[in-house]
Formats: structure tokens, C-alpha cells, sequence
């Protein structure tokens, strides 16, 4: 999509794209030099709503795009997209961000810990997703951690 | 075969609103067609598409498709129908259909639809160029004002493979409304799970890494 200018669009979720089936990471989306201007959604992906697309977006305008509850640009399960370039390489003038502070947004995910250890420990659970991890006796260079970032 | 239409007029002729398009303008599974300064205006279209293209079942090759300089206004439509419709009814799983389907400097405006996709509806997935090219479809250079639907208000369609590429360039987008998902493209299929709580770990993240 090039040089395409939006303007004045409403919408749910997804207010230019939205695909929320899963396509084992082979849909592509590359978006440049466009301009989106009052985009409003009522929950999420102003802009994008997708699951696991690759998206390159360059050259871009997002002005004045919104998401009542997350991703003022973006919302997405596992998008391969590159934050950092995403954010250096398009315009955002005047988005808003209600809801998020940030144009990107991911549903929610968690992180798997896994801690291997010779000896016998026990963890307490806490409200919040807060746990605390007790007689890890000898020192943390023996206690393999494994971590994996997990969608539901 | 070959098709070449110019200046096309279907406007209503009645007094009604209500009158029912049941046949649209092409059927067609074959074809290389050019349809230029087509002016369709105030028409309801019921459970139809303007033009229906579907993939053959005796060949790999569809043909092309070109639609320019035509204006589209005023039209109502009903649940399954739409502007230009692609299907591909009898392909196979390893199958494919080469197509080519452009759609040049025309006006859309004022079009309202009960359901998905009232202007370009792609459910066929297998699609490929003409001549090895990956682009299956060219939006370029049109006008889309005031286009009220359900899901997809310009296309809606399923996931393409073989690395089929649609492309929209110099488009002009404006007062769009869509009643649920996917303003402008809807891509259809399974659901993805979505809670109501939102991304915070990740979101955390995010913002670490930008700050």
C-alpha cells in the first residue's frame, strides 16, 4: 500500500486492516508513504489489527489516529514487525494514545520461568502475577533460569 | 475471448429505490475484459455482484479484469454482494488460477452494505499473477467517499498463497464507516483470542526499549 491517503475513518477494531486469523507468518503487509488522518476505533488497532503478519511500514503520516483501549497504530498477537524501525521511520504527529503510551500494542502474553536446582525450593504466589521464590540456598550461578515470553 | 466496454450508463430507471439488480453486468470465467467509463448510480443489488468472476475449471488461467475511469454511487447493497467478486468454486489444493485484475482511477461514493466487502470481495485464496508476475490485483488511483458496511468496507477476502501480492497506490480514503472489524481490508477467517485485559507485560517492554 503507497501513497494512499485515509481520512475520517471509523471502526470497532482495525480501522484500515484487520485480520485476525493466524497465517503461520507468511502474510506480508508493507505500507509506505501513506497518510492516515482521525482514525478512531472503539478498542483496538487504530490503524492495524492483525495476528502473526510481517509488517514494514516507511515514509508514513499518522495523525491524530486513536484506540480507545490499545494500539493507537498497531494491536497485534505476534506481528514480525521491528519496533524500533517502525517508530524512527514513520511520522506521528499528533497521535493520540489513549490507552496505551505507546503507538504498538500486543495482546497479552506472559513469561515462563523455569529454574533447575539440586536442591528442593518453594515459590509463593501472589496476587498480581507476583511470586516469591524461597530457599534458593547456594548461589544463583548454579540455578539455570530459562525464560519464554508466551501468548496464551 | 476479448471484451471491451466503454461508456456504459446503468443508472435506475424507476421511481423506487427498492429495485432489485439480480443479473449484475459480467458473469464471467474467462475472459480479458476492459470495462471503461462505466456510471452505475442508484441501484440496489441483492445477494449479486456487479461483475462475478470465478476461476475455470477446465484451465489455470483466469484472464484479466481492467476497470477505469467508471463511477460507482449511490448503490445499497445487500448480504453477499458487492462491486467486483473473485471465486474460485472447483480448484483443487495444489491448483491455482492466474488473474489480473486492475482497477484504475475510478469513483466510489456513497455505497452502504448490510454485510462484508460491498466493493471488492476476494474469497478465492489461490490466486497468481498473470505471467509469473506475484500481483493479483492493482487499486490505483481511485476515489472512495462515504462507504458504509459491516466488516471490510473495500475488500474483504481470505489470506492469499503463493506469495500473491494485492497492491493499492494513490488511493483516496474518506468518510469511511464500519460498523464492526476491518474499515478498509478484512481479512477473514478463524478467531484470534483476544482479552480484555491489555498487553501491559509487554507493553512494559515496549516502552523500556524506546525510552
Amino acid at each position: 500500500m503507497n501513497l494512499n491517503y485515509f481520512s475520517n475513518i471509523s471502526a470497532y477494531s482495525g480501522g484500515i486492516y484487520y485480520s485476525a486469523p493466524g497465517n503461520q507468518g507468511s502474510s506480508k503487509l508493507a505500507f509506505s508513504q501513506n497518510n492516515f488522518s482521525n482514525v478512531y476505533v472503539q478498542e483496538r488497532g487504530a490503524i492495524f489489527y492483525v495476528n502473526d503478519s510481517g509488517i514494514s511500514a516507511s515514509g508514513n503520516h499518522f495523525d491524530n489516529t486513536t484506540a480507545k483501549i490499545a494500539g493507537p497504530i498497531v494491536y497485534s498477537q505476534n506481528a514480525n514487525l521491528d519496533i524500533s524501525a517502525f517508530n524512527s521511520l514513520n511520522y506521528f504527529p499528533s497521535s493520540d494514545t489513549v490507552g496505551s503510551t505507546q503507538p504498538v500494542s500486543f495482546s497479552p502474553n506472559f513469561l515462563d520461568i523455569e529454574i533447575i536446582s539440586k536442591n528442593p525450593f518453594t515459590i509463593q504466589e501472589f496476587s498480581n502475577s507476583t511470586f516469591l521464590v524461597t530457599n534458593l540456598t547456594s548461589t544463583l550461578s548454579s540455578h539455570p533460569i530459562q525464560g519464554c515470553s508466551q501468548v496464551p | 475471448m476479448n471484451l471491451n466496454v466503454t461508456k456504459l450508463t446503468y443508472h435506475n430507471q424507476s421511481n423506487s429505490y427498492e429495485v432489485a439488480l439480480e443479473y449484475g453486468l459480467l458473469r464471467a470465467d474467462r475472459v480479458n475484459a476492459s470495462l471503461v467509463h462505466l456510471d452505475v448510480e442508484g441501484l440496489t443489488i441483492q445477494e449479486s455482484s456487479l461483475i462475478s468472476i470465478a476461476c475455470p475449471e477446465t484451465s489455470s488461467v483466469f484472464g484479466s479484469i481492467k476497470i477505469s475511469n467508471s463511477t460507482f454511487s449511490l448503490l445499497n447493497m445487500s448480504a453477499d454482494s458487492s462491486i467486483l467478486s473473485i471465486s474460485e468454486p472447483s480448484l483443487s489444493e495444489q491448483e491455482t488460477c492466474a488473474i489480473s485484475i486492475s482497477i484504475i482511477q475510478n469513483n466510489f461514493s456513497n455505497i452502504s452494505s448490510l454485510d462484508l466487502g460491498p466493493l471488492f470481495q476476494m474469497s478465492a485464496s489461490k490466486l497468481i499473477g498473470m505471467g509469473n508476475q506475484p500481483n493479483v490485483m492493482t487499486v490505483n488511483r481511485n476515489n472512495f467517499q462515504n462507504i458504509t458496511s459491516n466488516k471490510g468496507a473495500i475488500y474483504s477476502g481470505k489470506h492469499l498463497t503463493n506469495n500473491a501480492t494485492v497492491s493499492f497506490e494513490l488511493n483516496n480514503f474518506s468518510n469511511i464507516h464500519v460498523r464492526e472489524q476491518g474499515r478498509i481490508f478484512y481479512i477473514e477467517g478463524g478467531g484470534m483470542n483476544v482479552s480484555d485485559s491489555d498487553s501491559y507485560p509487554r507493553t512494559e517492554i515496549i516502552r523500556n526499549i524506546w525510552s
